[in-house]
């Protein structure tokens, strides 16, 4: 795959979305994975500052190895920095209840989702296998691995565990929204353009002109995230 | 350069513009075995085309790809259904040559065929191979549409599109996918050779793309395709809308390269009348 022409920095991002008419963001910095945890989350919360539209996001890792400071203090830095949810970029680390039950009880109770980067088809079969083990009430959103529909592999799971989503940043398939919608209606979908490394106007156009009910995409465009996030405790 | 131009606006409040209508020049309109397409019959493929303002699709069944024979069938009968909606490419597979003049003469005489769709990595058969080049010099001859899967696989590299390139000047070389993973290759093609192009499906999605495509080689050798129903046409018009480009040049890509082309095939063909060219 080319690798995005170019990454923006805060103030371009905020300028190319008044243009296309987006007014908030949860942004996953590129700190979060390119950086080791604590420095990347804190890069990410200082680069989006001055930026009250975009939300920032920290990445988690084993707490058994300490690099992210204890469970509370962990939680307590969230608190501080305003940061209401979480990616779980599992490149180095298994994203399990064996590694992440204790944190994961504490997200359950306090209603913060954890995000999650399907990197590749396999990928479907780690998050089988931890939602099948997780708490219940875990919220959970996730990017698709592919542009080719993947509606094979998440419907199953949409109908199994009511607190997972899907970020519509690959949803591209011809009709995806309505044919979902129909089925399922739109609680689980969460509009997302995976900016820089796709062109967000195709997906902004794509959900406006979906052929859904006007209150079907603003749940979409921005409701059930505004809910989930408003939802949290920290 | 502000992307919110009057042709822009308009796409955002209605969707449909009459005077910006979209012909897409690679689709394949059927089911797949590898994916879940919602609505694929061709009256499904209709109202797509209908909910997304596109006038014309330029097609190439997936059961083309797999069985010439059935799948050329059903493409010639979704054109005599609506001849103005579905113009033909003729699938060939080069390991069943003794396909090839059946291909030649439905290239010359059937109703709604624009030329050929070929491959070459699914059928594990190079471009530069022999069995495609007495299709290669038909379309030269006969100045018939080629539309064929580009990427960085050795079977339909930038190098096998220069090689052909350079052979057969005479043919319309639509290069599907613009050499994904190559597009400087893709680029330096569609400016060297008059009659190569590039092809938007799944490179539009790349941020700045068709910004660099149009400043590096031209909105004029920019042909909008979709893969359909792969990708949803929305999106991909989408993507055409935001890019750092004028109006001009969106009416170029979305579909004025297209009705050039297809007139074209008009002038060089005495029984090809669809209608609207």
């Amino acid at each position: 795959m080319p690798s995005p022409l170019w990454v923006p920095d805060a103030a371009e991002l905020v300028a190319l979305y008044d243009e296309l008419g987006i007014g908030r963001a949860l942004v996953a910095h590129a700190c979060l994975t390119e950086m080791n945890g604590p420095a990347g989350n804190a890069r990410a919360v200082d680069a989006l500052h001055d930026y009250p539209q975009l939300l920032p996001t920290w990445s988690i890792l084993p707490p058994q190895t300490g690099e992210m400071g204890t469970i509370p203090e962990f939680l307590a830095g969230m608190r501080a920095a305003g940061v209401r949810a979480l990616w779980a970029i599992p490149d180095g680390y298994l994203l399990n209840m064996l590694t992440f039950g204790p944190l994961f009880e504490e997200l359950v109770a306090r209603k913060i989702p954890l995000f999650l980067r399907l990197a590749r088809l396999e990928s479907w079969e780690t998050l089988t296998n931890l939602l099948a083990e997780a708490p219940a009430g875990l919220r959970m959103a996730v990017t698709l691995p592919s542009v080719w529909g993947q509606e094979r592999y998440f419907r199953p799971l949409l109908e199994r565990y009511p607190g997972l989503h899907v970020i519509t940043s690959l949803f591209m398939v011809a009709g995806a929204y309505q044919s979902h919608v129909d089925r399922y209606g739109a609680r689980q979908l969460l509009f997302g353009t995976d900016f820089p490394n796709q062109q967000p106007g195709g997906a902004l156009l794509m959900l406006l002109h979906s052929g859904l009910q006007d209150a079907e995409i603003a749940a979409i465009a921005g409701g059930n995230l505004q809910l989930m996030l408003e939802e949290v405790r920290l | 350069m502000s992307r919110r131009t009057p042709l822009v606006e308009e796409f955002l409040a209605r969707g449909i513009v009459p005077e910006c209508p979209v012909i897409d020049m690679h689709t394949h309109p059927d089911a797949n075995h590898a994916i879940y397409f919602p609505d694929n019959t061709p009256e499904g493929i209709l109202r797509t085309m209908d909910r997304c303002g596109v006038r014309t699709l330029a097609i190439a069944p997936h059961d083309a790809l797999v069985d010439a024979p059935y799948g050329n069938a059903k493409s010639l009968a979704m054109h005599r259904a609506h001849p103005e909606r579905f113009l033909v490419y003729w699938c060939f597979n080069p390991n069943f040559p003794e396909l090839t003049e059946e291909a030649k003469d439905a290239v010359l005489t059937q109703p709604g065929v624009i030329g050929y769709k070929f491959l070459p990595p699914y059928h594990h058969y190079p471009l530069t191979g022999p069995n495609y080049q007495p299709l290669f010099a038909h379309a030269h001859a006969y100045k018939r549409i080629v539309l064929t899967h580009t990427w960085r696989d050795p079977t339909c590299d930038a190098a096998s599109i220069r090689w052909l390139a350079e052979r057969y000047p005479e043919m319309r070389l639509l290069m599907g996918h613009s050499c994904w993973d190559d597009f400087d290759g893709a680029f330096a093609l569609a400016r060297d050779f008059p009659h190569v192009y590039l092809e938007l499906t799944a490179c539009e999605r790349m941020p700045a793309f068709i910004d660099r495509a149009v400043r590096e080689v031209g909105a004029h050798k920019l042909v909008y395709g979709t893969d359909l129903p792969w990708f949803d046409p929305f999106f991909s018009i989408g993507c055409v809308l935001f890019a750092d480009i004028d109006d001009d040049d969106r009416h170029a890509i979305l579909h004025g390269n297209a009705e050039w082309l297809l007139a074209q095939q008009k002038e060089h063909r005495l029984d090809y009348s669809p209608a609207g060219y």
